[in-house]
Protein backbone atom coordinates (compact mmCIF):
# COMPACT_ATOMS: atom_id res chain seq x y z
CA UNK A 1 0.00 0.00 0.00
CA UNK A 2 1.11 3.61 -1.06
CA UNK A 3 -0.05 6.26 1.79
CA UNK A 4 0.33 9.84 0.91
CA UNK A 5 -0.41 12.38 3.11
CA UNK A 6 -0.77 15.83 2.91
CA UNK A 7 2.35 15.85 0.33
CA UNK A 8 3.45 19.41 -1.06
CA UNK A 9 6.75 20.03 -3.28
CA UNK A 10 8.31 23.20 -3.89
CA UNK A 11 11.33 24.11 -6.18
CA UNK A 12 13.54 26.81 -5.21
CA UNK A 13 11.89 27.43 -1.92
CA UNK A 14 12.54 30.94 -0.21
CA UNK A 15 14.19 31.86 -3.96
CA UNK A 16 12.57 34.52 -6.53
CA UNK A 17 11.66 31.25 -8.67
CA UNK A 18 9.54 29.56 -5.74
CA UNK A 19 6.43 27.42 -7.20
CA UNK A 20 4.63 24.79 -5.49
CA UNK A 21 4.98 21.93 -8.04
CA UNK A 22 2.36 19.88 -6.14
CA UNK A 23 0.29 21.32 -3.24
CA UNK A 24 -1.55 19.05 -0.37
CA UNK A 25 -2.19 15.37 -2.18
CA UNK A 26 -3.05 12.71 0.09
CA UNK A 27 -4.04 9.78 -1.51
CA UNK A 28 -4.25 5.97 -0.91
CA UNK A 29 -3.19 3.19 -3.86
CA UNK A 30 -3.45 -0.34 -3.34
CA UNK A 31 -0.74 -2.74 -3.60
CA UNK A 32 -1.48 -4.91 -7.40
CA UNK A 33 -3.30 -2.09 -9.18
CA UNK A 34 -2.34 -0.67 -12.29
CA UNK A 35 -2.54 3.10 -11.61
CA UNK A 36 -2.65 6.07 -14.72
CA UNK A 37 -1.53 9.40 -13.89
CA UNK A 38 -2.87 12.32 -16.32
CA UNK A 39 -2.69 15.92 -16.48
CA UNK A 40 -1.16 18.49 -18.77
CA UNK A 41 2.52 19.59 -18.71
CA UNK A 42 3.41 21.66 -15.68
CA UNK A 43 0.75 19.85 -13.37
CA UNK A 44 3.23 18.00 -11.38
CA UNK A 45 3.09 14.54 -12.59
CA UNK A 46 6.87 14.00 -12.98
CA UNK A 47 7.11 15.79 -9.46
CA UNK A 48 5.05 13.44 -7.42
CA UNK A 49 6.00 10.37 -9.16
CA UNK A 50 9.80 11.16 -8.10
CA UNK A 51 8.99 11.65 -4.46
CA UNK A 52 7.27 8.52 -4.15
CA UNK A 53 10.00 6.50 -5.44
CA UNK A 54 12.47 8.13 -2.96
CA UNK A 55 14.43 10.28 -5.58
CA UNK A 56 13.15 13.81 -3.91
CA UNK A 57 11.75 14.33 -0.34
CA UNK A 58 8.59 16.16 -0.20
CA UNK A 59 8.45 19.81 1.03
CA UNK A 60 5.87 18.93 3.72
CA UNK A 61 3.56 15.63 4.17
CA UNK A 62 4.84 11.88 4.38
CA UNK A 63 4.80 9.11 2.08
CA UNK A 64 4.12 5.48 3.29
CA UNK A 65 5.24 2.31 1.54
CA UNK A 66 4.31 -1.15 3.12
CA UNK A 67 4.23 0.12 6.09
CA UNK A 68 7.71 2.07 5.65
CA UNK A 69 7.73 5.90 6.11
CA UNK A 70 10.08 7.29 3.39
CA UNK A 71 13.13 9.25 4.60
CA UNK A 72 12.63 8.79 8.22
CA UNK A 73 15.16 7.21 10.25
CA UNK A 74 14.08 3.75 10.58
CA UNK A 75 13.33 3.59 6.75
CA UNK A 76 15.26 0.11 5.15
CA UNK A 77 16.60 2.55 1.91
CA UNK A 78 18.53 0.57 0.89
CA UNK A 79 15.41 -2.66 0.01
CA UNK A 80 13.65 0.74 -0.55
CA UNK A 81 15.20 1.72 -3.37
CA UNK A 82 15.15 -2.04 -4.99
CA UNK A 83 11.51 -2.09 -3.75
CA UNK A 84 10.95 0.55 -6.49
CA UNK A 85 11.68 1.35 -9.92
CA UNK A 86 11.49 4.33 -11.63
CA UNK A 87 11.52 4.83 -15.73
CA UNK A 88 12.15 8.35 -15.66
CA UNK A 89 10.51 10.86 -18.44
CA UNK A 90 13.72 11.87 -20.57
CA UNK A 91 15.41 8.12 -19.53
CA UNK A 92 17.94 8.23 -22.27
CA UNK A 93 20.43 11.08 -21.00
CA UNK A 94 20.76 7.93 -17.88
CA UNK A 95 22.75 5.69 -20.12
CA UNK A 96 26.12 5.55 -19.65
CA UNK A 97 28.11 2.26 -19.62
CA UNK A 98 29.99 1.26 -22.49
CA UNK A 99 27.97 -1.42 -23.89
CA UNK A 100 24.03 -2.06 -23.76
CA UNK A 101 24.60 -5.20 -22.24
CA UNK A 102 26.60 -3.34 -19.02
CA UNK A 103 23.66 -0.39 -18.97
CA UNK A 104 21.03 -3.07 -18.45
CA UNK A 105 22.81 -5.03 -15.61
CA UNK A 106 23.91 -1.63 -13.62
CA UNK A 107 20.17 -2.29 -11.61
CA UNK A 108 20.63 -5.99 -10.96
CA UNK A 109 24.47 -6.10 -10.49
CA UNK A 110 24.50 -3.25 -7.99
CA UNK A 111 21.66 -5.61 -5.79
CA UNK A 112 24.21 -7.95 -5.67
CA UNK A 113 22.48 -10.77 -8.02
CA UNK A 114 24.90 -13.61 -9.02
CA UNK A 115 26.29 -13.55 -12.44
CA UNK A 116 23.99 -16.17 -14.08
CA UNK A 117 20.45 -14.82 -12.57
CA UNK A 118 22.18 -10.81 -14.06
CA UNK A 119 22.58 -12.14 -17.41
CA UNK A 120 19.19 -13.68 -17.37
CA UNK A 121 17.46 -11.35 -16.23
CA UNK A 122 19.01 -8.78 -18.62
CA UNK A 123 18.32 -11.69 -21.64
CA UNK A 124 14.92 -11.53 -20.33
CA UNK A 125 14.52 -7.48 -20.33
CA UNK A 126 16.23 -7.11 -23.62
CA UNK A 127 13.35 -9.00 -24.99
CA UNK A 128 10.59 -7.65 -23.13
CA UNK A 129 11.37 -4.24 -25.06
CA UNK A 130 11.84 -5.69 -28.35
CA UNK A 131 15.79 -5.33 -28.75
CA UNK A 132 17.69 -7.94 -31.11
CA UNK A 133 20.64 -9.64 -28.86
CA UNK A 134 22.99 -8.43 -31.14
CA UNK A 135 22.18 -4.56 -29.84
CA UNK A 136 23.45 -5.73 -26.50
CA UNK A 137 27.32 -5.41 -27.01
CA UNK A 138 27.07 -2.08 -28.71
CA UNK A 139 27.68 1.36 -27.64
CA UNK A 140 24.75 2.95 -26.50
CA UNK A 141 25.98 6.01 -28.05
CA UNK A 142 25.44 4.30 -31.47
CA UNK A 143 21.73 3.72 -30.98
CA UNK A 144 19.15 5.23 -32.61
CA UNK A 145 16.47 7.53 -30.13
CA UNK A 146 13.75 4.64 -30.04
CA UNK A 147 17.02 1.88 -29.27
CA UNK A 148 17.48 3.89 -26.47
CA UNK A 149 14.59 4.73 -24.90
CA UNK A 150 14.12 0.70 -24.86
CA UNK A 151 17.33 -0.41 -23.41
CA UNK A 152 16.66 2.46 -20.58
CA UNK A 153 13.52 0.80 -19.91
CA UNK A 154 14.74 -2.50 -19.88
CA UNK A 155 17.43 -1.02 -17.40
CA UNK A 156 14.49 -0.76 -14.61
CA UNK A 157 12.27 -3.87 -15.45
CA UNK A 158 15.82 -5.98 -15.27
CA UNK A 159 15.51 -5.12 -11.56
CA UNK A 160 11.75 -6.77 -11.22
CA UNK A 161 10.70 -3.65 -9.01
CA UNK A 162 7.39 -4.96 -6.92
CA UNK A 163 6.58 -1.38 -7.45
CA UNK A 164 6.71 -0.03 -11.61
CA UNK A 165 6.64 3.50 -11.97
CA UNK A 166 7.12 4.59 -15.77
CA UNK A 167 7.06 8.42 -16.26
CA UNK A 168 5.43 8.96 -20.39
CA UNK A 169 8.02 5.66 -21.00
CA UNK A 170 6.56 5.73 -25.33
CA UNK A 171 7.64 9.06 -25.98
CA UNK A 172 9.62 8.33 -29.34
CA UNK A 173 8.54 4.96 -29.44
CA UNK A 174 7.22 3.90 -33.27
CA UNK A 175 3.44 2.45 -32.96
CA UNK A 176 4.08 -1.05 -33.06
CA UNK A 177 6.85 -0.56 -30.50
CA UNK A 178 4.47 1.49 -28.18
CA UNK A 179 2.10 -1.04 -28.63
CA UNK A 180 4.47 -4.12 -27.65
CA UNK A 181 6.04 -2.63 -24.54
CA UNK A 182 2.37 -1.57 -22.84
CA UNK A 183 1.48 -5.01 -23.82
CA UNK A 184 4.58 -6.63 -22.09
CA UNK A 185 4.16 -4.30 -18.97
CA UNK A 186 0.34 -5.79 -18.72
CA UNK A 187 0.93 -8.57 -18.81
CA UNK A 188 4.14 -7.83 -16.16
CA UNK A 189 1.50 -6.78 -14.16
CA UNK A 190 -0.73 -9.52 -14.45
CA UNK A 191 1.65 -12.45 -14.27
CA UNK A 192 3.93 -10.79 -10.98
CA UNK A 193 1.41 -9.07 -9.29
CA UNK A 194 3.06 -6.23 -9.22
CA UNK A 195 1.81 -2.30 -8.94
CA UNK A 196 1.96 -0.26 -11.73
CA UNK A 197 2.16 3.57 -11.77
CA UNK A 198 1.80 4.88 -15.36
CA UNK A 199 2.04 8.51 -16.35
CA UNK A 200 0.82 9.05 -20.14
CA UNK A 201 -0.76 11.24 -22.09
CA UNK A 202 -2.36 8.66 -24.20
CA UNK A 203 -5.88 8.22 -23.06
CA UNK A 204 -6.57 5.38 -25.46
CA UNK A 205 -3.30 3.60 -23.72
CA UNK A 206 -4.77 4.54 -19.95
CA UNK A 207 -8.10 3.46 -20.59
CA UNK A 208 -6.71 -0.25 -22.15
CA UNK A 209 -4.28 -0.43 -19.37
CA UNK A 210 -5.11 0.96 -15.72
CA UNK A 211 -7.79 -0.04 -13.47
CA UNK A 212 -7.76 3.13 -11.59
CA UNK A 213 -6.29 6.87 -12.84
CA UNK A 214 -5.06 9.96 -10.69
CA UNK A 215 -5.80 13.33 -12.60
CA UNK A 216 -3.44 16.40 -11.32
CA UNK A 217 -4.16 19.69 -12.36
CA UNK A 218 -1.80 22.81 -11.13
CA UNK A 219 -0.05 20.53 -8.95
CA UNK A 220 -3.36 19.41 -6.83
CA UNK A 221 -5.00 16.21 -8.06
CA UNK A 222 -8.21 16.88 -9.09
CA UNK A 223 -9.49 13.08 -9.90
CA UNK A 224 -8.83 9.81 -8.18
CA UNK A 225 -11.51 6.74 -9.57
CA UNK A 226 -12.25 3.71 -11.45
CA UNK A 227 -10.96 4.05 -14.98
CA UNK A 228 -14.66 3.88 -16.42
CA UNK A 229 -15.44 6.37 -13.95
CA UNK A 230 -13.00 8.84 -15.17
CA UNK A 231 -13.70 8.28 -18.69
CA UNK A 232 -17.11 9.45 -18.00
CA UNK A 233 -16.60 12.68 -17.37
CA UNK A 234 -15.63 13.51 -21.16
CA UNK A 235 -16.45 17.36 -20.49
CA UNK A 236 -14.14 17.69 -17.66
CA UNK A 237 -10.97 16.24 -19.12
CA UNK A 238 -11.81 18.86 -21.55
CA UNK A 239 -11.65 21.74 -19.20
CA UNK A 240 -8.67 20.43 -17.87
CA UNK A 241 -6.69 20.89 -21.27
CA UNK A 242 -6.59 17.50 -21.70
CA UNK A 243 -7.06 16.14 -25.44
CA UNK A 244 -9.34 13.34 -26.17
CA UNK A 245 -8.41 10.41 -29.12
CA UNK A 246 -9.27 11.19 -32.42
CA UNK A 247 -12.25 8.02 -32.27
CA UNK A 248 -13.39 9.85 -28.84
CA UNK A 249 -13.70 13.12 -31.40
CA UNK A 250 -15.38 10.95 -34.06
CA UNK A 251 -17.92 9.78 -31.58
CA UNK A 252 -19.02 12.50 -30.03
CA UNK A 253 -19.30 14.51 -33.53
CA UNK A 254 -21.49 11.27 -34.64
CA UNK A 255 -23.47 11.57 -31.67
CA UNK A 256 -24.25 15.43 -31.80
CA UNK A 257 -25.40 14.74 -35.52
CA UNK A 258 -28.16 12.41 -33.92
CA UNK A 259 -26.31 9.20 -34.55
CA UNK A 260 -27.01 6.43 -31.43
CA UNK A 261 -23.39 5.89 -30.14
CA UNK A 262 -23.15 6.19 -26.15
CA UNK A 263 -20.54 8.90 -24.80
CA UNK A 264 -17.27 7.80 -23.23
CA UNK A 265 -15.76 5.90 -25.87
CA UNK A 266 -11.62 6.33 -25.70
CA UNK A 267 -10.85 2.80 -27.92
CA UNK A 268 -11.17 2.03 -31.81
CA UNK A 269 -12.59 -1.54 -30.74
CA UNK A 270 -15.09 0.12 -29.00
CA UNK A 271 -16.36 2.50 -30.90
CA UNK A 272 -15.80 0.12 -34.35
CA UNK A 273 -18.44 -2.38 -32.28
CA UNK A 274 -20.59 0.51 -31.61
CA UNK A 275 -21.13 2.17 -34.60
CA UNK A 276 -21.53 -1.49 -36.85
CA UNK A 277 -24.41 -2.46 -34.43
CA UNK A 278 -26.43 0.55 -35.85
CA UNK A 279 -25.32 0.49 -39.46
CA UNK A 280 -26.31 -3.69 -38.66
CA UNK A 281 -29.47 -2.41 -37.32
CA UNK A 282 -30.36 -0.19 -40.04
CA UNK A 283 -30.09 -2.82 -42.82
CA UNK A 284 -31.92 -5.39 -41.22
CA UNK B 1 7.43 29.63 -57.62
CA UNK B 2 7.89 26.59 -59.27
CA UNK B 3 6.90 24.26 -57.29
CA UNK B 4 7.94 21.78 -59.33
CA UNK B 5 11.74 22.76 -58.76
CA UNK B 6 14.14 20.80 -56.87
CA UNK B 7 15.68 21.65 -53.76
CA UNK B 8 17.45 18.62 -52.72
CA UNK B 9 18.14 15.87 -54.66
CA UNK B 10 19.17 12.41 -53.35
CA UNK B 11 20.91 9.70 -55.36
CA UNK B 12 21.76 5.88 -54.92
CA UNK B 13 22.57 6.75 -51.30
CA UNK B 14 24.50 3.99 -49.36
CA UNK B 15 25.52 4.42 -45.35
CA UNK B 16 26.97 2.73 -43.13
CA UNK B 17 28.42 4.12 -39.78
CA UNK B 18 32.24 3.46 -39.59
CA UNK B 19 32.21 1.93 -35.81
CA UNK B 20 30.05 -0.72 -37.07
CA UNK B 21 32.14 -1.49 -40.15
CA UNK B 22 32.46 -5.16 -39.99
CA UNK B 23 32.17 -7.96 -42.71
CA UNK B 24 28.73 -8.56 -43.89
CA UNK B 25 27.53 -5.51 -41.41
CA UNK B 26 24.34 -4.36 -43.32
CA UNK B 27 23.86 -0.77 -44.10
CA UNK B 28 22.06 2.00 -42.54
CA UNK B 29 20.65 3.23 -45.73
CA UNK B 30 20.17 0.99 -49.00
CA UNK B 31 20.46 2.66 -52.42
CA UNK B 32 18.46 5.91 -50.82
CA UNK B 33 16.71 7.80 -53.78
CA UNK B 34 14.35 10.75 -53.01
CA UNK B 35 13.55 14.80 -54.59
CA UNK B 36 12.74 17.18 -52.05
CA UNK B 37 10.25 20.36 -53.65
CA UNK B 38 10.75 23.30 -52.87
CA UNK B 39 7.80 24.69 -50.75
CA UNK B 40 6.43 21.20 -50.35
CA UNK B 41 5.98 19.31 -46.48
CA UNK B 42 7.47 16.10 -46.29
CA UNK B 43 6.88 13.60 -43.77
CA UNK B 44 9.08 10.75 -42.66
CA UNK B 45 7.78 7.26 -40.98
CA UNK B 46 9.75 4.25 -40.19
CA UNK B 47 10.27 2.16 -37.11
CA UNK B 48 12.90 2.80 -34.70
CA UNK B 49 16.54 2.62 -35.93
CA UNK B 50 15.16 2.16 -39.87
CA UNK B 51 17.53 5.32 -40.57
CA UNK B 52 15.52 8.38 -40.45
CA UNK B 53 17.97 10.96 -38.32
CA UNK B 54 20.84 9.36 -40.04
CA UNK B 55 18.70 10.58 -43.61
CA UNK B 56 17.81 13.70 -41.98
CA UNK B 57 21.93 14.32 -41.37
CA UNK B 58 22.38 13.69 -44.74
CA UNK B 59 20.19 16.86 -45.52
CA UNK B 60 23.04 19.06 -44.31
CA UNK B 61 25.59 17.47 -44.21
CA UNK B 62 26.38 16.20 -40.95
CA UNK B 63 26.80 12.79 -42.72
CA UNK B 64 27.91 12.04 -46.38
CA UNK B 65 26.75 9.17 -48.34
CA UNK B 66 29.39 6.21 -48.50
CA UNK B 67 28.14 6.15 -52.20
CA UNK B 68 25.32 7.98 -54.26
CA UNK B 69 24.87 11.48 -53.66
CA UNK B 70 22.82 14.40 -52.03
CA UNK B 71 22.71 18.02 -53.73
CA UNK B 72 21.38 20.60 -52.03
CA UNK B 73 20.05 24.00 -54.36
CA UNK B 74 22.85 21.97 -56.72
CA UNK B 75 25.69 21.79 -54.13
CA UNK B 76 26.95 18.53 -53.56
CA UNK B 77 27.06 17.76 -49.89
CA UNK B 78 30.42 15.77 -50.09
CA UNK B 79 32.08 18.52 -51.23
CA UNK B 80 33.58 20.48 -48.38
CA UNK B 81 34.46 23.54 -49.77
CA UNK B 82 30.44 24.06 -49.99
CA UNK B 83 29.43 23.31 -46.40
CA UNK B 84 28.53 26.97 -45.63
CA UNK B 85 26.34 27.09 -48.46
CA UNK B 86 24.74 23.79 -47.45
CA UNK B 87 24.26 24.85 -43.72
CA UNK B 88 22.83 27.94 -44.42
CA UNK B 89 19.96 26.46 -46.51
CA UNK B 90 19.65 23.22 -44.67
CA UNK B 91 18.21 24.25 -40.95
CA UNK B 92 18.12 21.09 -38.55
CA UNK B 93 16.14 20.96 -35.57
CA UNK B 94 17.08 17.88 -33.80
CA UNK B 95 15.27 15.13 -32.08
CA UNK B 96 16.22 16.46 -28.83
CA UNK B 97 15.63 20.23 -28.11
CA UNK B 98 17.97 20.55 -24.53
CA UNK B 99 21.19 19.41 -27.09
CA UNK B 100 20.27 21.59 -29.49
CA UNK B 101 20.13 25.10 -26.77
CA UNK B 102 22.81 26.70 -25.84
CA UNK B 103 22.90 29.75 -24.19
CA UNK B 104 21.37 31.03 -21.22
CA UNK B 105 19.29 33.79 -22.37
CA UNK B 106 16.69 32.63 -24.69
CA UNK B 107 17.17 35.62 -27.47
CA UNK B 108 20.75 35.27 -27.17
CA UNK B 109 20.10 31.35 -28.25
CA UNK B 110 18.20 32.06 -31.20
CA UNK B 111 21.16 34.92 -32.13
CA UNK B 112 23.74 32.33 -31.97
CA UNK B 113 23.73 30.32 -35.51
CA UNK B 114 22.88 33.94 -37.72
CA UNK B 115 26.27 34.92 -35.31
CA UNK B 116 28.14 32.12 -36.14
CA UNK B 117 27.42 33.18 -40.05
CA UNK B 118 28.54 36.52 -39.59
CA UNK B 119 25.58 38.23 -39.91
CA UNK B 120 25.66 41.89 -39.27
CA UNK B 121 24.12 42.94 -35.99
CA UNK B 122 21.52 44.90 -37.55
CA UNK B 123 20.31 42.32 -39.09
CA UNK B 124 20.54 39.96 -36.39
CA UNK B 125 17.95 41.89 -34.32
CA UNK B 126 15.67 42.04 -36.94
CA UNK B 127 16.20 38.09 -37.73
CA UNK B 128 15.89 37.47 -34.33
CA UNK B 129 12.70 39.01 -33.77
CA UNK B 130 10.94 37.56 -36.72
CA UNK B 131 12.15 33.89 -35.60
CA UNK B 132 10.68 34.26 -32.23
CA UNK B 133 7.70 36.01 -33.67
CA UNK B 134 7.19 33.14 -36.13
CA UNK B 135 6.88 30.26 -32.98
CA UNK B 136 4.65 33.04 -30.96
CA UNK B 137 8.17 32.80 -28.05
CA UNK B 138 8.13 36.80 -28.36
CA UNK B 139 7.32 37.65 -24.06
CA UNK B 140 10.25 34.92 -23.36
CA UNK B 141 12.73 36.52 -25.28
CA UNK B 142 14.29 37.45 -21.58
CA UNK B 143 13.76 33.93 -19.72
CA UNK B 144 15.91 31.53 -19.42
CA UNK B 145 15.76 28.63 -21.96
CA UNK B 146 16.01 25.75 -19.26
CA UNK B 147 13.25 27.11 -17.18
CA UNK B 148 10.84 26.95 -19.94
CA UNK B 149 8.59 23.87 -20.42
CA UNK B 150 9.18 21.32 -23.14
CA UNK B 151 7.41 22.69 -25.66
CA UNK B 152 8.29 25.76 -25.13
CA UNK B 153 11.97 24.70 -25.68
CA UNK B 154 11.25 22.90 -28.57
CA UNK B 155 10.17 26.64 -30.02
CA UNK B 156 12.74 27.95 -29.34
CA UNK B 157 15.21 25.45 -30.99
CA UNK B 158 12.91 26.04 -34.31
CA UNK B 159 13.43 30.02 -33.58
CA UNK B 160 17.24 29.11 -33.74
CA UNK B 161 17.17 27.59 -37.23
CA UNK B 162 14.55 29.68 -38.60
CA UNK B 163 17.01 32.68 -37.70
CA UNK B 164 19.12 31.11 -40.37
CA UNK B 165 16.38 32.28 -42.53
CA UNK B 166 17.39 28.47 -44.23
CA UNK B 167 15.46 27.77 -47.63
CA UNK B 168 14.78 23.99 -45.58
CA UNK B 169 13.50 23.10 -41.97
CA UNK B 170 14.17 19.61 -41.42
CA UNK B 171 12.86 18.55 -37.67
CA UNK B 172 13.82 15.00 -36.17
CA UNK B 173 10.52 14.41 -33.87
CA UNK B 174 9.98 17.77 -32.86
CA UNK B 175 7.19 16.98 -31.14
CA UNK B 176 8.11 13.37 -29.55
CA UNK B 177 8.85 14.93 -25.72
CA UNK B 178 5.46 16.95 -26.21
CA UNK B 179 1.97 16.63 -24.34
CA UNK B 180 -0.89 16.58 -26.63
CA UNK B 181 -1.52 20.02 -26.81
CA UNK B 182 2.36 21.40 -27.19
CA UNK B 183 2.00 18.57 -30.43
CA UNK B 184 -0.77 20.74 -32.20
CA UNK B 185 1.04 23.94 -31.16
CA UNK B 186 4.33 22.98 -32.90
CA UNK B 187 2.47 21.27 -35.70
CA UNK B 188 0.66 24.71 -36.57
CA UNK B 189 3.97 26.75 -36.26
CA UNK B 190 5.25 24.43 -39.05
CA UNK B 191 2.33 24.16 -41.13
CA UNK B 192 2.04 28.34 -41.12
CA UNK B 193 5.61 28.27 -42.06
CA UNK B 194 5.24 26.30 -44.64
CA UNK B 195 1.94 27.50 -46.01
CA UNK B 196 2.58 31.76 -45.54
CA UNK B 197 6.38 31.58 -45.81
CA UNK B 198 7.01 28.76 -48.74
CA UNK B 199 8.88 27.66 -46.62
CA UNK B 200 10.27 23.82 -46.99
CA UNK B 201 9.93 21.30 -44.55
CA UNK B 202 10.73 17.54 -43.76
CA UNK B 203 9.18 16.29 -40.56
CA UNK B 204 10.32 12.75 -38.97
CA UNK B 205 7.38 11.74 -37.04
CA UNK B 206 6.01 8.58 -35.06
CA UNK B 207 2.46 10.51 -34.96
CA UNK B 208 0.53 9.40 -37.86
CA UNK B 209 -2.44 12.09 -37.32
CA UNK B 210 0.74 14.47 -37.93
CA UNK B 211 2.30 12.74 -40.57
CA UNK B 212 -1.54 12.88 -42.63
CA UNK B 213 -1.00 16.63 -42.70
CA UNK B 214 1.89 16.73 -44.71
CA UNK B 215 1.96 16.70 -48.25
CA UNK B 216 3.68 14.05 -49.22
CA UNK B 217 4.62 10.90 -47.07
CA UNK B 218 7.65 8.79 -47.35
CA UNK B 219 8.01 5.41 -45.75
CA UNK B 220 11.71 3.85 -44.50
CA UNK B 221 12.05 0.15 -43.65
CA UNK B 222 15.80 -1.16 -42.85
CA UNK B 223 17.48 1.30 -44.41
CA UNK B 224 14.80 1.44 -47.91
CA UNK B 225 12.38 3.86 -48.65
CA UNK B 226 9.82 1.40 -49.52
CA UNK B 227 6.68 3.70 -49.74
CA UNK B 228 5.59 7.22 -50.66
CA UNK B 229 3.21 9.37 -52.23
CA UNK B 230 0.42 11.32 -50.77
CA UNK B 231 -0.63 10.63 -47.24
CA UNK B 232 -3.91 9.14 -48.72
CA UNK B 233 -2.59 6.87 -50.49
CA UNK B 234 -0.21 5.51 -48.31
CA UNK B 235 -2.37 5.35 -45.70
CA UNK B 236 -4.92 3.48 -47.76
CA UNK B 237 -2.37 0.30 -47.53
CA UNK B 238 -3.33 -0.04 -43.88
CA UNK B 239 -2.12 -3.82 -44.06
CA UNK B 240 1.47 -3.44 -45.10
CA UNK B 241 1.90 -0.29 -42.85
CA UNK B 242 0.84 -2.47 -39.95
CA UNK B 243 3.05 -5.11 -41.18
CA UNK B 244 6.09 -2.70 -40.62
CA UNK B 245 4.71 -1.76 -37.66
CA UNK B 246 3.31 1.21 -38.25
CA UNK B 247 0.11 2.90 -37.49
CA UNK B 248 -2.65 4.64 -39.72
CA UNK B 249 -4.63 7.64 -38.08
CA UNK B 250 -7.66 6.22 -36.67
CA UNK B 251 -10.09 7.75 -38.84
CA UNK B 252 -8.26 5.54 -41.10
CA UNK B 253 -8.49 2.74 -39.28
CA UNK B 254 -11.96 2.77 -38.42
CA UNK B 255 -13.33 3.77 -42.11
CA UNK B 256 -10.83 -0.12 -42.82
CA UNK B 257 -12.36 -2.03 -40.07
CA UNK B 258 -16.01 -0.53 -40.98
CA UNK B 259 -15.07 -1.56 -44.48
CA UNK B 260 -14.02 -5.59 -43.95
CA UNK B 261 -17.63 -5.82 -42.14
CA UNK B 262 -18.72 -4.99 -45.53
CA UNK B 263 -20.10 -1.96 -45.81
CA UNK B 264 -19.33 0.79 -48.30
CA UNK B 265 -16.23 2.51 -46.98
CA UNK B 266 -13.13 3.68 -48.51
CA UNK B 267 -10.12 3.88 -46.71
CA UNK B 268 -8.68 6.97 -48.50
CA UNK B 269 -9.70 8.44 -45.00
CA UNK B 270 -7.54 10.59 -43.11
CA UNK B 271 -9.38 13.27 -40.87
CA UNK B 272 -12.16 12.96 -38.25
CA UNK B 273 -14.63 14.98 -40.06
CA UNK B 274 -14.08 13.08 -43.28
CA UNK B 275 -14.57 9.62 -41.21
CA UNK B 276 -17.80 11.30 -39.35
CA UNK B 277 -19.48 12.30 -42.86
CA UNK B 278 -19.03 8.70 -44.59
CA UNK B 279 -20.26 7.03 -41.80
CA UNK B 280 -23.54 9.37 -41.74
CA UNK B 281 -23.72 9.34 -45.37
CA UNK B 282 -23.36 5.16 -45.04
CA UNK B 283 -26.17 5.90 -42.20
CA UNK B 284 -28.30 7.14 -43.83
CA UNK B 285 -28.26 5.08 -47.25
CA UNK B 286 -29.01 2.49 -45.16
CA UNK B 287 -32.01 3.93 -44.09
CA UNK B 288 -32.79 5.49 -47.34
CA UNK B 289 -32.78 1.39 -48.60
CA UNK B 290 -35.03 0.65 -45.55
CA UNK B 291 -38.10 2.81 -46.89
CA UNK B 292 -38.23 1.69 -50.41
N1 LIG C 1 26.39 7.13 -34.17
C1 LIG C 1 26.09 5.90 -34.58
N2 LIG C 1 27.05 4.95 -34.65
C2 LIG C 1 26.76 3.69 -35.07
N3 LIG C 1 25.51 3.27 -35.40
C3 LIG C 1 24.50 4.17 -35.35
C4 LIG C 1 24.74 5.52 -34.92
N4 LIG C 1 23.55 6.19 -34.96
C5 LIG C 1 22.62 5.30 -35.38
N5 LIG C 1 23.19 4.08 -35.62
C6 LIG C 1 22.48 2.87 -36.11
O1 LIG C 1 21.93 3.16 -37.39
C7 LIG C 1 20.61 2.66 -37.55
C8 LIG C 1 19.66 3.79 -37.92
O2 LIG C 1 19.61 4.75 -36.86
P1 LIG C 1 18.79 6.10 -36.96
O3 LIG C 1 19.17 6.92 -35.77
O4 LIG C 1 18.95 6.71 -38.29
O5 LIG C 1 17.28 5.53 -36.79
P2 LIG C 1 15.89 6.29 -36.69
O6 LIG C 1 15.08 5.83 -37.85
O7 LIG C 1 16.10 7.75 -36.56
O8 LIG C 1 15.25 5.65 -35.36
P3 LIG C 1 14.37 6.32 -34.16
O9 LIG C 1 12.94 6.25 -34.61
O10 LIG C 1 14.59 5.35 -33.05
O11 LIG C 1 14.89 7.69 -33.89
C9 LIG C 1 20.28 1.96 -36.22
O12 LIG C 1 20.49 0.58 -36.40
C10 LIG C 1 21.28 2.52 -35.23
O13 LIG C 1 21.61 1.55 -34.26
N1 LIG D 1 13.99 21.12 -11.73
C1 LIG D 1 13.03 22.04 -11.63
N2 LIG D 1 13.31 23.29 -11.20
C2 LIG D 1 12.33 24.23 -11.09
N3 LIG D 1 11.04 24.02 -11.39
C3 LIG D 1 10.69 22.79 -11.83
C4 LIG D 1 11.66 21.74 -11.97
N4 LIG D 1 11.02 20.64 -12.43
C5 LIG D 1 9.73 20.97 -12.56
N5 LIG D 1 9.52 22.26 -12.21
C6 LIG D 1 8.23 22.97 -12.20
O1 LIG D 1 7.30 22.25 -11.40
C7 LIG D 1 6.02 22.18 -12.01
C8 LIG D 1 5.60 20.72 -12.21
O2 LIG D 1 6.47 20.11 -13.13
P1 LIG D 1 6.47 18.57 -13.45
O3 LIG D 1 6.37 17.80 -12.18
O4 LIG D 1 7.65 18.29 -14.33
O5 LIG D 1 5.10 18.43 -14.25
P2 LIG D 1 4.60 17.34 -15.32
O6 LIG D 1 5.43 16.11 -15.16
O7 LIG D 1 3.17 17.13 -14.96
O8 LIG D 1 4.75 17.98 -16.66
C9 LIG D 1 6.13 22.99 -13.30
O9 LIG D 1 5.66 24.30 -13.05
C10 LIG D 1 7.62 23.01 -13.60
O10 LIG D 1 7.98 24.16 -14.32
MG1 LIG E 1 6.66 15.16 -16.60
MG1 LIG F 1 15.86 9.10 -34.93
Amino acid sequence: MIKLTDVSYTYMSGGPFESAAVENVSVTLNSGEFIGLMGHTGSGKSTLIQMIAGLIKPTSGSIEIDGQVLHSKNCDKRAMRFKTGLVMQYPEYQLFEETVFKDISFGPTNMGLPKDEIKRRVESAANLVGLDEDILQKSPFELSGGQKRRVAIAGVLAMEPKLLILDEPTAGLDPAGRDEILFKIRDMHKRLGITVILVSHSMEDLANLTQKIMVMNHGRLVMYDKTSEIFKKTHELKDLGLAVPQITEICDKLREKGFPVPAGIYTLDTAKAEIEKVLKNEKR
Amino acid sequence: MDTNEKLIEIKNVEFLYESTEEPGGSRVLKDVSLDIKKGEFLAVLGHNGSGKSTLAKHLNAILVPEKGSVLVAGFLTSDESLLYEIRQRVGMVFQNPDNQLVATIVEEDVAFAPENLGVNPQEIRERVDYALDAVNMSEYKEHAPHMLSGGQKQRIAIAGVLAMKPDVLVMDEPTAMLDPEGRREILETVKKLNRDEGMTVVMITHFMEEAAQADRVVVIDHGKIIMHGLPKEVFSRVEEIKEIGLDVPQATELAYLLKKEGFDFETDILTADECVNKILSVYQSERGADND
